[in-house]
């Protein structure tokens, strides 16, 4: 299950090696985006884009806010 | 979005999955180290706001707010609580009118914010249409961040310094 997190817990996911990935559309992601975040936008997240992403590392995902 | 998509990436077969809530935006907020478009029109609000910005809670009076803002040369001052959270915010038409009462009795409550990470660009058209001077920044969770100026919008559309993202 999914667990939310807040900024803290990101950086120190991070340092233990979590991928991040911004699931908002590429245009936002380009603007500006986390250190090393890769972007795999919602709509296009399949079994394909989720091939990026190695399953033995933690992955944390975040977009605008809260929405 | 973001749960969305942290549980597609569970239905995916991935176990360890995070979502940041309070994303983006609270992240910029904290001026965190990013990486971005370098073309000089993609500042945003958050690398030209003012951040060192009076504040008043909502028993202080209309004299002291307006004398707070003055030294700063702003033309409002945000009503914050204890947490930091914009409830109104209180305007130089409105202090200069009504110099005895309090922030709460003159304030206008909820007034729109922008979002740190709006572009200068779109921040400045929403001045210029609204014939606004200046508005509140504030976080997705409504604290109050900083102040957007219209003279900052018109003159410096310009890449922040290195120092601000570290």
């Amino acid at each position: 299950m999914p667990q939310n997190i807040d900024r803290q817990q990101v950086q120190r996911l991070i340092k233990q090696g979590a991928q991040l990935v911004e699931v908002l559309p590429e245009k936002q992601y380009q603007l500006v985006h986390l250190p090393e975040a890769i972007n795999i936008p919602l709509q296009s997240l399949d079994r394909k884009a989720a091939a990026k992403l190695q399953k033995n590392r933690p992955v944390i995902v975040y977009c605008y806010d809260y929405q | 979005m973001s749960p969305r998509a942290a549980w597609r990436l569970e239905s995916l077969g991935f176990d360890e999955v995070f979502d940041y809530t309070a994303g983006k935006v609270d992240w910029l907020a904290f001026g965190l180290p990013v990486e971005r478009d370098e073309k000089p029109d993609s500042a945003m609000v958050i690398d030209l706001m003012e951040r060192e910005v009076p504040t008043s809670r909502l028993d202080e009076s209309v004299a002291v707010i307006k004398q707070r803002a003055r030294q700063k040369s702003l033309p409002l001052c945000p009503v914050v609580n204890q947490e930091g959270i914009v409830l109104g915010v209180v305007t130089e038409d409105q202090w200069n009118r009504n110099a005895a009462l309090t922030a709460e009795e003159v304030m206008q409550a909820g007034p729109t914010t922008l979002r740190p990470n709006v572009s200068v660009q779109n921040a400045s058209e929403f001045l210029n249409r609204n014939e606004l001077s200046a508005i509140l920044v504030t976080s997705s969770d409504g604290k109050l961040m900083g102040i957007f100026k219209r003279t900052q919008s018109d003159s410096k559309k310009q890449m922040p310094k290195s120092d601000i993202w570290s």
